[in-house]
Protein backbone atom coordinates (compact mmCIF):
# COMPACT_ATOMS: atom_id res chain seq x y z
CA UNK A 1 0.00 0.00 0.00
CA UNK A 2 1.78 3.55 -1.45
CA UNK A 3 1.27 6.03 1.32
CA UNK A 4 -0.10 9.33 0.22
CA UNK A 5 3.16 10.87 0.83
CA UNK A 6 4.66 9.02 -2.46
CA UNK A 7 1.76 9.11 -3.98
CA UNK A 8 2.28 13.13 -4.37
CA UNK A 9 5.55 12.84 -5.07
CA UNK A 10 5.07 11.09 -7.81
CA UNK A 11 2.40 13.13 -8.99
CA UNK A 12 4.14 15.98 -8.49
CA UNK A 13 7.77 14.46 -10.58
CA UNK A 14 5.11 13.65 -13.33
CA UNK A 15 3.81 17.18 -13.68
CA UNK A 16 7.04 18.58 -13.50
CA UNK A 17 8.16 16.52 -15.85
CA UNK A 18 5.79 16.99 -18.44
CA UNK A 19 6.21 20.45 -17.57
CA UNK A 20 9.99 20.27 -18.71
CA UNK A 21 9.26 18.49 -21.56
CA UNK A 22 6.45 20.80 -22.67
CA UNK A 23 9.29 23.98 -22.72
CA UNK A 24 11.65 22.32 -25.01
CA UNK A 25 9.32 21.34 -27.44
CA UNK A 26 7.98 24.76 -27.27
CA UNK A 27 10.65 27.59 -28.90
CA UNK A 28 9.83 30.27 -26.26
CA UNK A 29 11.95 28.10 -24.01
CA UNK A 30 15.06 28.47 -26.41
CA UNK A 31 14.25 31.82 -26.88
CA UNK A 32 14.55 32.71 -23.57
CA UNK A 33 17.51 30.97 -23.20
CA UNK A 34 19.14 32.23 -25.99
CA UNK A 35 17.99 35.65 -25.18
CA UNK A 36 19.04 35.87 -21.46
CA UNK A 37 22.64 34.19 -22.50
CA UNK A 38 23.27 36.81 -25.35
CA UNK A 39 22.00 39.82 -22.86
CA UNK A 40 24.60 38.52 -20.23
CA UNK A 41 27.64 38.55 -22.33
CA UNK A 42 26.57 41.98 -24.30
CA UNK A 43 25.97 43.77 -20.97
CA UNK A 44 29.26 42.31 -19.84
CA UNK A 45 30.66 43.54 -22.55
CA UNK A 46 29.27 47.58 -22.27
CA UNK A 47 29.84 47.45 -18.86
CA UNK A 48 33.25 46.63 -18.96
CA UNK A 49 34.26 49.24 -22.17
CA UNK A 50 32.29 51.81 -19.74
CA UNK A 51 34.79 51.19 -16.96
CA UNK A 52 37.28 52.69 -19.58
CA UNK A 53 40.38 50.59 -18.64
CA UNK A 54 41.51 46.90 -19.49
CA UNK A 55 40.20 43.55 -17.43
CA UNK A 56 41.16 43.67 -15.33
CA UNK A 57 38.33 45.84 -13.52
CA UNK A 58 39.20 45.77 -9.79
CA UNK A 59 38.03 48.18 -7.01
CA UNK A 60 37.99 47.38 -3.66
CA UNK A 61 34.64 47.55 -2.37
CA UNK A 62 34.23 49.51 0.70
CA UNK A 63 31.79 47.27 2.83
CA UNK A 64 34.73 44.19 1.99
CA UNK A 65 33.89 41.39 0.92
CA UNK A 66 30.93 41.23 -1.51
CA UNK A 67 31.50 41.38 -5.05
CA UNK A 68 33.14 44.71 -6.29
CA UNK A 69 33.75 46.25 -9.68
CA UNK A 70 31.25 46.11 -12.49
CA UNK A 71 29.81 42.79 -10.91
CA UNK A 72 26.92 43.92 -9.27
CA UNK A 73 25.88 46.09 -12.13
CA UNK A 74 26.44 43.21 -14.16
CA UNK A 75 23.49 40.90 -11.65
CA UNK A 76 21.51 44.18 -11.85
CA UNK A 77 21.14 43.73 -15.37
CA UNK A 78 21.15 39.83 -14.90
CA UNK A 79 17.89 40.54 -13.11
CA UNK A 80 16.60 42.70 -15.26
CA UNK A 81 16.43 40.55 -18.23
CA UNK A 82 15.29 37.62 -15.94
CA UNK A 83 12.17 40.06 -15.16
CA UNK A 84 11.68 40.32 -18.74
CA UNK A 85 12.04 36.89 -19.88
CA UNK A 86 10.53 34.32 -16.56
CA UNK A 87 7.57 35.92 -17.10
CA UNK A 88 7.55 34.37 -20.79
CA UNK A 89 8.07 31.22 -19.45
CA UNK A 90 5.18 30.87 -16.71
CA UNK A 91 2.43 32.81 -18.74
CA UNK A 92 1.81 28.96 -20.39
CA UNK A 93 1.76 26.95 -17.68
CA UNK A 94 -2.14 27.65 -16.10
CA UNK A 95 -3.54 29.84 -18.61
CA UNK A 96 -2.67 27.75 -21.21
CA UNK A 97 -4.22 24.97 -19.48
CA UNK A 98 -7.22 26.82 -18.81
CA UNK A 99 -7.89 28.46 -22.27
CA UNK A 100 -7.34 24.67 -24.04
CA UNK A 101 -9.25 22.86 -21.22
CA UNK A 102 -6.58 20.44 -20.16
CA UNK A 103 -6.65 21.57 -17.10
CA UNK A 104 -10.05 19.41 -16.67
CA UNK A 105 -8.19 16.09 -17.70
CA UNK A 106 -5.88 17.19 -14.50
CA UNK A 107 -7.95 18.29 -12.04
CA UNK A 108 -10.42 15.24 -12.46
CA UNK A 109 -7.29 13.08 -11.95
CA UNK A 110 -6.59 11.61 -8.71
CA UNK A 111 -4.70 14.62 -8.04
CA UNK A 112 -3.87 17.35 -5.55
CA UNK A 113 -4.14 21.05 -5.99
CA UNK A 114 -1.26 21.05 -4.41
CA UNK A 115 0.30 19.03 -6.40
CA UNK A 116 -0.53 20.50 -9.54
CA UNK A 117 1.12 23.45 -8.37
CA UNK A 118 4.22 22.04 -6.93
CA UNK A 119 4.53 19.89 -10.58
CA UNK A 120 4.32 23.14 -12.09
CA UNK A 121 6.80 25.44 -10.42
CA UNK A 122 9.16 22.61 -9.94
CA UNK A 123 9.04 21.93 -13.57
CA UNK A 124 9.58 25.34 -13.71
CA UNK A 125 12.69 25.38 -11.69
CA UNK A 126 14.03 22.76 -13.84
CA UNK A 127 14.08 25.22 -16.54
CA UNK A 128 15.66 27.72 -14.53
CA UNK A 129 18.66 25.55 -13.56
CA UNK A 130 19.11 25.23 -17.05
CA UNK A 131 19.91 28.57 -17.58
CA UNK A 132 22.21 29.14 -14.04
CA UNK A 133 24.17 26.16 -15.69
CA UNK A 134 24.60 28.26 -18.55
CA UNK A 135 25.12 31.30 -17.02
CA UNK A 136 28.48 29.26 -15.51
CA UNK A 137 30.17 30.21 -18.41
CA UNK A 138 29.77 33.71 -17.51
CA UNK A 139 31.00 33.39 -14.15
CA UNK A 140 33.89 31.23 -15.05
CA UNK A 141 34.73 34.43 -17.57
CA UNK A 142 34.15 36.95 -15.01
CA UNK A 143 36.28 35.07 -12.29
CA UNK A 144 39.42 35.09 -14.75
CA UNK A 145 38.98 38.75 -16.63
CA UNK A 146 37.61 40.32 -13.38
CA UNK A 147 39.22 38.82 -10.63
CA UNK A 148 36.16 37.78 -8.19
CA UNK A 149 36.24 35.38 -6.03
CA UNK A 150 34.15 32.54 -6.05
CA UNK A 151 32.63 32.65 -2.80
CA UNK A 152 31.13 35.78 -3.60
CA UNK A 153 29.90 34.85 -7.02
CA UNK A 154 27.83 32.09 -5.89
CA UNK A 155 26.37 34.23 -3.25
CA UNK A 156 25.48 36.30 -6.19
CA UNK A 157 24.59 32.88 -7.86
CA UNK A 158 22.59 31.98 -5.12
CA UNK A 159 20.92 35.09 -5.02
CA UNK A 160 20.01 35.01 -8.68
CA UNK A 161 18.57 31.41 -8.21
CA UNK A 162 15.99 32.66 -5.36
CA UNK A 163 15.08 35.44 -7.00
CA UNK A 164 14.76 33.51 -10.10
CA UNK A 165 12.24 30.89 -8.53
CA UNK A 166 10.52 33.78 -6.80
CA UNK A 167 10.09 35.42 -10.14
CA UNK A 168 8.50 32.14 -11.10
CA UNK A 169 6.23 31.60 -8.33
CA UNK A 170 5.13 35.14 -8.88
CA UNK A 171 4.31 34.10 -12.83
CA UNK A 172 2.97 31.20 -12.10
CA UNK A 173 0.09 32.74 -9.94
CA UNK A 174 -0.79 35.32 -12.12
CA UNK A 175 -0.61 32.45 -15.00
CA UNK A 176 -3.82 30.53 -12.71
CA UNK A 177 -6.16 33.69 -13.19
CA UNK A 178 -6.75 34.38 -16.54
CA UNK A 179 -6.91 32.03 -19.68
CA UNK A 180 -4.40 34.73 -21.73
CA UNK A 181 -1.55 34.01 -21.66
CA UNK A 182 -0.79 37.87 -22.80
CA UNK A 183 -2.37 39.02 -19.58
CA UNK A 184 -0.29 36.19 -17.58
CA UNK A 185 2.83 37.63 -19.02
CA UNK A 186 1.67 41.61 -18.29
CA UNK A 187 0.26 40.92 -14.88
CA UNK A 188 3.47 38.81 -13.91
CA UNK A 189 5.54 42.01 -15.13
CA UNK A 190 3.63 44.12 -13.44
CA UNK A 191 3.34 42.63 -10.22
CA UNK A 192 7.44 42.29 -10.61
CA UNK A 193 7.78 46.03 -11.37
CA UNK A 194 5.80 46.75 -8.27
CA UNK A 195 8.05 44.88 -6.35
CA UNK A 196 10.85 46.41 -7.69
CA UNK A 197 9.51 49.86 -6.91
CA UNK A 198 8.31 49.66 -3.53
CA UNK A 199 12.50 49.92 -3.01
CA UNK A 200 12.79 52.78 -4.68
CA UNK A 201 9.62 54.62 -2.61
CA UNK A 202 11.38 53.57 0.68
CA UNK A 203 14.30 55.42 -0.49
CA UNK A 204 12.23 58.44 -1.11
CA UNK A 205 10.64 58.69 2.53
CA UNK A 206 13.74 57.33 4.27
CA UNK A 207 13.67 57.46 7.53
CA UNK A 208 10.36 56.77 8.77
CA UNK A 209 8.77 53.33 9.73
CA UNK A 210 7.45 53.18 6.67
CA UNK A 211 10.89 52.51 4.90
CA UNK A 212 11.93 50.12 6.85
CA UNK A 213 8.90 48.67 6.28
CA UNK A 214 8.61 49.07 2.56
CA UNK A 215 12.25 48.42 2.29
CA UNK A 216 11.66 44.84 3.94
CA UNK A 217 8.42 44.00 1.73
CA UNK A 218 10.76 45.22 -1.71
CA UNK A 219 12.61 42.56 -3.49
CA UNK A 220 15.83 45.21 -3.86
CA UNK A 221 17.16 44.99 -0.48
CA UNK A 222 17.06 40.78 0.17
CA UNK A 223 18.64 40.67 -2.94
CA UNK A 224 20.98 43.05 -2.46
CA UNK A 225 22.25 41.13 0.54
CA UNK A 226 23.53 38.66 -1.62
CA UNK A 227 25.36 40.80 -3.79
CA UNK A 228 27.06 41.78 -0.37
CA UNK A 229 28.07 38.30 -0.06
CA UNK A 230 25.81 37.85 2.63
CA UNK A 231 23.89 34.98 3.17
CA UNK A 232 21.00 36.42 5.31
CA UNK A 233 18.24 34.11 7.17
CA UNK A 234 15.64 37.04 6.30
CA UNK A 235 16.64 37.51 2.80
CA UNK A 236 15.52 33.61 2.80
CA UNK A 237 12.72 34.40 4.85
CA UNK A 238 11.59 36.75 2.97
CA UNK A 239 12.15 35.26 0.07
CA UNK A 240 10.72 31.26 1.29
CA UNK A 241 7.56 33.03 2.81
CA UNK A 242 7.41 34.96 -0.65
CA UNK A 243 7.08 31.81 -2.79
CA UNK A 244 5.07 29.81 -0.18
CA UNK A 245 2.26 32.95 -0.26
CA UNK A 246 2.35 32.68 -4.11
CA UNK A 247 2.08 29.08 -4.54
CA UNK A 248 -0.64 28.66 -1.60
CA UNK A 249 -2.48 31.46 -3.44
CA UNK A 250 -2.14 29.41 -6.77
CA UNK A 251 -3.97 26.37 -5.26
CA UNK A 252 -6.75 28.76 -3.95
CA UNK A 253 -7.23 30.22 -7.14
CA UNK A 254 -7.17 26.91 -8.96
CA UNK A 255 -9.88 25.25 -6.10
CA UNK A 256 -12.17 29.04 -7.32
CA UNK A 257 -11.50 27.82 -10.65
CA UNK A 258 -12.96 24.73 -10.21
CA UNK A 259 -16.34 26.28 -8.18
CA UNK A 260 -17.40 28.55 -11.80
CA UNK B 1 -22.29 2.62 -7.29
CA UNK B 2 -22.89 5.82 -7.94
CA UNK B 3 -25.87 8.07 -5.99
CA UNK B 4 -27.04 10.83 -6.03
CA UNK B 5 -28.51 13.05 -3.35
CA UNK B 6 -30.13 16.94 -3.61
CA UNK B 7 -26.88 17.82 -5.48
CA UNK B 8 -27.37 21.36 -6.68
CA UNK B 9 -24.88 23.27 -8.70
CA UNK B 10 -25.34 27.27 -9.05
CA UNK B 11 -22.88 29.41 -11.31
CA UNK B 12 -23.56 32.88 -9.65
CA UNK B 13 -27.59 32.93 -9.47
CA UNK B 14 -28.03 30.51 -11.81
CA UNK B 15 -28.90 26.99 -11.06
CA UNK B 16 -27.59 24.46 -13.82
CA UNK B 17 -29.07 21.61 -11.57
CA UNK B 18 -30.87 21.71 -8.81
CA UNK B 19 -31.68 18.84 -6.39
CA UNK B 20 -30.75 15.73 -8.31
CA UNK B 21 -31.73 12.68 -7.50
CA UNK B 22 -30.85 9.13 -8.94
CA UNK B 23 -28.38 6.13 -8.75
CA UNK B 24 -26.44 3.67 -10.72
CA UNK B 25 -26.27 0.18 -9.75
CA UNK B 26 -22.89 -1.60 -10.27
CA UNK B 27 -22.41 -3.18 -13.52
CA UNK B 28 -25.22 -1.08 -15.33
CA UNK B 29 -25.34 1.13 -18.21
CA UNK B 30 -27.26 4.19 -17.95
CA UNK B 31 -27.79 6.91 -20.09
CA UNK B 32 -28.19 10.51 -19.10
CA UNK B 33 -30.48 12.26 -21.34
CA UNK B 34 -31.35 15.75 -21.84
CA UNK B 35 -31.33 18.58 -23.83
CA UNK B 36 -28.37 20.94 -24.68
CA UNK B 37 -27.85 22.96 -21.42
CA UNK B 38 -30.07 20.46 -19.03
CA UNK B 39 -26.97 20.32 -16.78
CA UNK B 40 -25.43 16.66 -17.74
CA UNK B 41 -22.27 17.96 -18.42
CA UNK B 42 -22.35 19.98 -14.76
CA UNK B 43 -23.59 16.89 -12.80
CA UNK B 44 -20.71 14.67 -14.54
CA UNK B 45 -18.44 17.58 -13.33
CA UNK B 46 -19.05 17.04 -9.94
CA UNK B 47 -19.22 13.48 -9.96
CA UNK B 48 -15.62 13.82 -11.43
CA UNK B 49 -14.61 16.53 -8.51
CA UNK B 50 -13.63 18.92 -10.96
CA UNK B 51 -16.64 21.08 -9.59
CA UNK B 52 -17.80 21.11 -6.10
CA UNK B 53 -21.54 21.02 -6.02
CA UNK B 54 -23.49 23.92 -4.44
CA UNK B 55 -25.38 21.47 -2.22
CA UNK B 56 -26.26 17.94 -1.95
CA UNK B 57 -24.23 14.76 -2.30
CA UNK B 58 -22.89 12.42 -4.46
CA UNK B 59 -21.08 9.58 -3.99
CA UNK B 60 -19.09 6.92 -5.85
CA UNK B 61 -18.60 3.35 -4.50
CA UNK B 62 -19.34 4.75 -1.11
CA UNK B 63 -17.08 7.75 -1.46
CA UNK B 64 -18.13 10.92 -0.53
CA UNK B 65 -17.10 13.70 -3.35
CA UNK B 66 -16.88 15.98 -0.80
CA UNK B 67 -14.47 14.08 1.77
CA UNK B 68 -12.94 11.62 -0.18
CA UNK B 69 -12.28 13.54 -3.33
CA UNK B 70 -9.21 11.37 -4.13
CA UNK B 71 -10.50 8.06 -3.85
CA UNK B 72 -13.63 8.93 -6.15
CA UNK B 73 -10.83 10.05 -8.59
CA UNK B 74 -9.01 7.58 -8.68
CA UNK B 75 -12.20 4.85 -9.51
CA UNK B 76 -13.06 7.11 -12.56
CA UNK B 77 -12.63 6.61 -16.14
CA UNK B 78 -13.94 10.42 -17.86
CA UNK B 79 -14.13 11.24 -21.00
CA UNK B 80 -15.15 15.40 -21.37
CA UNK B 81 -17.54 17.16 -23.85
CA UNK B 82 -14.91 18.24 -25.41
CA UNK B 83 -11.96 16.16 -25.00
CA UNK B 84 -8.66 18.73 -24.53
CA UNK B 85 -5.52 16.90 -24.81
CA UNK B 86 -1.92 18.16 -24.62
CA UNK B 87 -1.33 19.09 -28.39
CA UNK B 88 2.51 18.35 -28.35
CA UNK B 89 2.63 15.31 -26.51
CA UNK B 90 2.68 11.42 -28.76
CA UNK B 91 -0.28 9.56 -28.26
CA UNK B 92 2.48 6.56 -26.16
CA UNK B 93 3.69 9.53 -24.17
CA UNK B 94 0.04 11.27 -23.13
CA UNK B 95 -1.35 7.81 -22.06
CA UNK B 96 1.45 7.19 -20.31
CA UNK B 97 1.44 10.06 -18.61
CA UNK B 98 -1.93 9.81 -17.66
CA UNK B 99 -1.33 6.42 -16.18
CA UNK B 100 1.28 7.69 -13.63
CA UNK B 101 -0.96 10.42 -13.13
CA UNK B 102 -4.01 7.51 -11.66
CA UNK B 103 -1.68 5.84 -9.68
CA UNK B 104 -0.84 2.57 -12.40
CA UNK B 105 1.98 1.02 -10.69
CA UNK B 106 5.22 1.54 -12.54
CA UNK B 107 5.70 -2.16 -13.43
CA UNK B 108 2.41 -2.04 -15.24
CA UNK B 109 2.16 0.41 -16.92
CA UNK B 110 4.27 -0.58 -20.29
CA UNK B 111 1.26 -3.19 -20.44
CA UNK B 112 -1.93 -1.20 -19.23
CA UNK B 113 -0.38 1.43 -22.02
CA UNK B 114 -0.32 -1.56 -24.52
CA UNK B 115 -3.85 -2.47 -23.74
CA UNK B 116 -5.52 0.29 -23.67
CA UNK B 117 -3.94 1.32 -27.28
CA UNK B 118 -4.97 -2.38 -28.54
CA UNK B 119 -8.46 -2.04 -27.10
CA UNK B 120 -8.95 1.39 -28.63
CA UNK B 121 -7.60 1.33 -31.79
CA UNK B 122 -4.73 3.61 -31.50
CA UNK B 123 -1.88 1.51 -31.66
CA UNK B 124 -1.04 2.47 -34.99
CA UNK B 125 -0.86 5.92 -33.93
CA UNK B 126 1.19 5.75 -31.24
CA UNK B 127 4.41 8.01 -31.72
CA UNK B 128 1.85 10.66 -33.76
CA UNK B 129 1.60 13.65 -32.00
CA UNK B 130 -1.73 14.79 -30.69
CA UNK B 131 -1.58 17.53 -32.99
CA UNK B 132 -1.86 15.64 -35.94
CA UNK B 133 -5.09 13.18 -35.17
CA UNK B 134 -7.99 13.42 -37.09
CA UNK B 135 -10.96 13.51 -35.23
CA UNK B 136 -11.94 10.36 -35.04
CA UNK B 137 -8.64 9.14 -33.40
CA UNK B 138 -8.55 11.57 -31.21
CA UNK B 139 -12.21 10.67 -29.76
CA UNK B 140 -10.41 6.56 -29.21
CA UNK B 141 -7.66 8.15 -27.17
CA UNK B 142 -10.00 9.98 -25.18
CA UNK B 143 -11.29 6.77 -24.93
CA UNK B 144 -8.23 5.48 -24.09
CA UNK B 145 -6.85 7.51 -21.57
CA UNK B 146 -10.05 7.08 -19.55
CA UNK B 147 -9.25 3.27 -19.75
CA UNK B 148 -5.88 3.21 -19.13
CA UNK B 149 -6.33 3.41 -15.32
CA UNK B 150 -9.02 0.41 -15.40
CA UNK B 151 -11.41 1.83 -13.81
CA UNK B 152 -14.74 0.51 -12.16
CA UNK B 153 -17.19 3.34 -13.18
CA UNK B 154 -16.93 4.75 -16.95
CA UNK B 155 -18.20 9.01 -16.92
CA UNK B 156 -18.31 9.62 -20.72
CA UNK B 157 -20.07 12.99 -22.15
CA UNK B 158 -21.14 12.99 -25.14
CA UNK B 159 -19.17 10.13 -26.68
CA UNK B 160 -20.31 10.10 -30.16
CA UNK B 161 -20.87 13.85 -30.52
CA UNK B 162 -18.81 15.01 -33.94
CA UNK B 163 -18.15 11.85 -34.49
CA UNK B 164 -19.64 10.45 -38.44
CA UNK B 165 -21.85 7.81 -38.59
CA UNK B 166 -19.31 4.95 -39.28
CA UNK B 167 -17.13 6.21 -35.94
CA UNK B 168 -20.20 6.46 -33.79
CA UNK B 169 -21.33 3.35 -34.37
CA UNK B 170 -17.48 2.03 -33.95
CA UNK B 171 -17.63 4.11 -30.32
CA UNK B 172 -20.56 2.40 -29.50
CA UNK B 173 -19.67 -0.98 -30.16
CA UNK B 174 -16.39 -0.39 -28.00
CA UNK B 175 -18.20 0.87 -24.85
CA UNK B 176 -21.00 -1.87 -25.33
CA UNK B 177 -17.56 -4.22 -24.89
CA UNK B 178 -16.11 -2.34 -22.01
CA UNK B 179 -19.17 -2.07 -20.42
CA UNK B 180 -19.16 -5.95 -19.17
CA UNK B 181 -17.90 -5.41 -15.39
CA UNK B 182 -17.39 -1.87 -15.71
CA UNK B 183 -20.59 0.85 -14.34
CA UNK B 184 -20.90 2.92 -17.59
CA UNK B 185 -22.97 6.12 -16.97
CA UNK B 186 -23.16 8.25 -20.26
CA UNK B 187 -24.93 11.39 -21.29
CA UNK B 188 -26.37 12.28 -24.68
CA UNK B 189 -29.09 14.11 -26.65
CA UNK B 190 -29.53 11.34 -28.87
CA UNK B 191 -32.55 8.93 -28.01
CA UNK B 192 -31.44 5.83 -30.25
CA UNK B 193 -28.29 6.04 -28.79
CA UNK B 194 -29.29 6.07 -25.06
CA UNK B 195 -31.97 2.91 -26.32
CA UNK B 196 -29.37 1.12 -27.89
CA UNK B 197 -26.78 1.00 -25.40
CA UNK B 198 -28.34 1.50 -22.02
CA UNK B 199 -30.28 -0.62 -19.54
CA UNK B 200 -31.49 2.81 -18.00
CA UNK B 201 -32.58 6.03 -18.58
CA UNK B 202 -32.05 8.92 -16.28
CA UNK B 203 -33.82 11.87 -18.54
CA UNK B 204 -33.04 15.46 -16.88
CA UNK B 205 -34.38 18.91 -18.24
CA UNK B 206 -33.33 22.21 -16.52
CA UNK B 207 -31.06 20.96 -14.34
CA UNK B 208 -33.55 18.13 -13.02
CA UNK B 209 -34.48 14.81 -13.26
CA UNK B 210 -37.75 14.63 -14.79
CA UNK B 211 -37.72 10.04 -15.46
CA UNK B 212 -35.99 7.65 -14.69
CA UNK B 213 -36.71 3.97 -15.49
CA UNK B 214 -35.54 1.05 -18.23
CA UNK B 215 -36.28 2.65 -22.13
CA UNK B 216 -38.92 0.34 -22.39
CA UNK B 217 -40.86 0.95 -19.31
CA UNK B 218 -40.61 4.82 -20.02
CA UNK B 219 -42.32 4.42 -23.62
CA UNK B 220 -44.62 2.30 -21.99
CA UNK B 221 -45.22 4.61 -18.82
CA UNK B 222 -45.80 7.65 -20.90
CA UNK B 223 -48.42 5.86 -23.71
CA UNK B 224 -50.69 6.17 -20.84
CA UNK B 225 -50.41 9.94 -21.14
CA UNK B 226 -53.20 10.53 -24.08
CA UNK B 227 -52.08 13.23 -26.72
CA UNK B 228 -54.58 14.85 -28.98
CA UNK B 229 -53.87 17.11 -31.74
CA UNK B 230 -56.33 20.15 -32.03
CA UNK B 231 -56.40 22.10 -34.99
CA UNK B 232 -58.90 25.55 -34.69
CA UNK B 233 -59.23 27.87 -37.14
CA UNK B 234 -59.08 31.30 -34.07
CA UNK B 235 -55.26 32.05 -34.48
CA UNK B 236 -55.16 33.96 -30.98
CA UNK B 237 -53.89 33.55 -27.50
CA UNK B 238 -57.54 32.39 -26.55
CA UNK B 239 -57.80 28.49 -27.30
CA UNK B 240 -54.29 27.66 -25.60
CA UNK B 241 -55.24 29.38 -22.24
CA UNK B 242 -58.45 28.10 -21.78
CA UNK B 243 -57.42 24.71 -23.17
CA UNK B 244 -55.23 24.97 -20.14
CA UNK B 245 -57.66 25.64 -17.85
CA UNK B 246 -59.53 22.32 -18.50
CA UNK B 247 -59.05 20.14 -15.19
CA UNK B 248 -58.03 17.20 -16.98
CA UNK B 249 -56.00 18.85 -19.30
CA UNK B 250 -52.19 18.28 -18.21
CA UNK B 251 -50.40 20.83 -20.49
CA UNK B 252 -50.69 21.86 -24.24
CA UNK B 253 -48.54 22.97 -26.72
CA UNK B 254 -48.49 24.40 -30.09
CA UNK B 255 -47.75 22.10 -32.93
CA UNK B 256 -47.61 24.36 -35.54
CA UNK B 257 -49.21 27.27 -37.24
CA UNK B 258 -50.39 29.17 -40.54
CA UNK B 259 -52.30 32.46 -41.02
CA UNK B 260 -55.72 31.04 -40.63
CA UNK B 261 -55.03 27.84 -38.53
CA UNK B 262 -53.44 26.61 -35.17
CA UNK B 263 -52.49 23.14 -33.76
CA UNK B 264 -52.02 21.87 -30.69
CA UNK B 265 -50.80 18.79 -28.58
CA UNK B 266 -53.20 18.59 -25.46
CA UNK B 267 -51.90 15.99 -23.35
CA UNK B 268 -54.39 15.13 -20.96
CA UNK B 269 -54.63 12.70 -17.64
CA UNK B 270 -54.16 9.22 -18.13
CA UNK B 271 -56.74 6.43 -19.75
CA UNK B 272 -59.01 9.57 -20.31
CA UNK B 273 -60.42 9.75 -23.39
CA UNK B 274 -61.37 13.62 -23.87
CA UNK B 275 -61.89 14.10 -27.25
CA UNK B 276 -65.60 14.15 -27.43
CA UNK B 277 -65.53 17.09 -24.34
CA UNK B 278 -62.61 18.88 -26.13
CA UNK B 279 -64.71 18.83 -29.54
CA UNK B 280 -67.97 19.94 -27.84
CA UNK B 281 -65.82 22.68 -25.93
CA UNK B 282 -64.19 24.05 -29.11
CA UNK B 283 -67.30 24.47 -30.80
CA UNK B 284 -69.08 25.78 -28.18
CA UNK B 285 -65.97 28.54 -27.87
CA UNK B 286 -66.29 28.80 -31.61
CA UNK B 287 -62.71 28.83 -32.92
CA UNK B 288 -63.43 26.58 -35.27
CA UNK B 289 -62.75 22.60 -35.14
CA UNK B 290 -60.43 21.91 -38.25
CA UNK B 291 -58.90 18.69 -36.94
CA UNK B 292 -59.14 16.64 -33.68
CA UNK B 293 -57.02 13.40 -33.81
CA UNK B 294 -55.12 11.68 -30.49
CA UNK B 295 -51.88 10.96 -31.24
CA UNK B 296 -49.71 8.12 -30.74
CA UNK B 297 -46.44 8.53 -29.08
CA UNK B 298 -42.56 7.77 -31.16
CA UNK B 299 -40.12 7.54 -28.79
CA UNK B 300 -38.90 10.92 -29.76
CA UNK B 301 -41.96 12.38 -28.80
CA UNK B 302 -41.61 10.90 -25.26
CA UNK B 303 -39.01 12.79 -25.42
CA UNK B 304 -39.94 15.99 -26.30
CA UNK B 305 -43.13 15.25 -24.26
CA UNK B 306 -40.50 15.35 -21.27
CA UNK B 307 -38.61 17.56 -21.31
CA UNK B 308 -41.47 20.31 -22.79
CA UNK B 309 -43.75 19.50 -20.15
CA UNK B 310 -42.55 22.15 -17.92
CA UNK B 311 -42.57 24.78 -20.01
CA UNK B 312 -45.96 23.45 -22.11
CA UNK B 313 -47.60 22.69 -18.34
CA UNK B 314 -49.30 25.71 -16.58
Amino acid sequence: MKTEISRSLRNILTIAHRELFAFFVSPVAYAVIAFQFAACAYIMFLISKAAERPFPIYEQDPMGGGLTGAAPGIFFWIRFTAMLTFPLLTMRLLAEEQRTGTIEQLLTSPVRDIDVVLGKYLGALGLLLVTVVLSMVHLWWFRKYAQQEWPQMLAGLLGYIVLGATFLAVGLFVSSLTKSQIAAYVGTLGVLFLLWMIGWTAERVEGSGIAEMLSYVSLDDHWDDFLKGLLDARAFAYFGSLIGLTLFCTTRSIASHRAQ
Amino acid sequence: MITVEGLTKYYGPYPAVQDLNFHVNEGEIVAFLGPNAAGKTTTMRMLTCYHPPTRGEATIGGQSVWTNSLEVRRQIGYLPEHIAMYEEMSVVGYLRFCAKLRDVPKHELADRVEEVMGMCRVADVADKLIAKLSKGYRQRLGLAQALVHDPPVLILDEPTIGLDPSQIIETRELIKKLSGQRTVMLSTHILPEAQALCERVVIVNHGRVVAEDTPEALMQQLRKIDTILVRVGDTSEEPAKALRAIAEVRAVRESERDSSSVAYFVDTAVGKDLRADLARFVVQKGWGLLELTPVRMSLEDVFFHLVTREEGGN
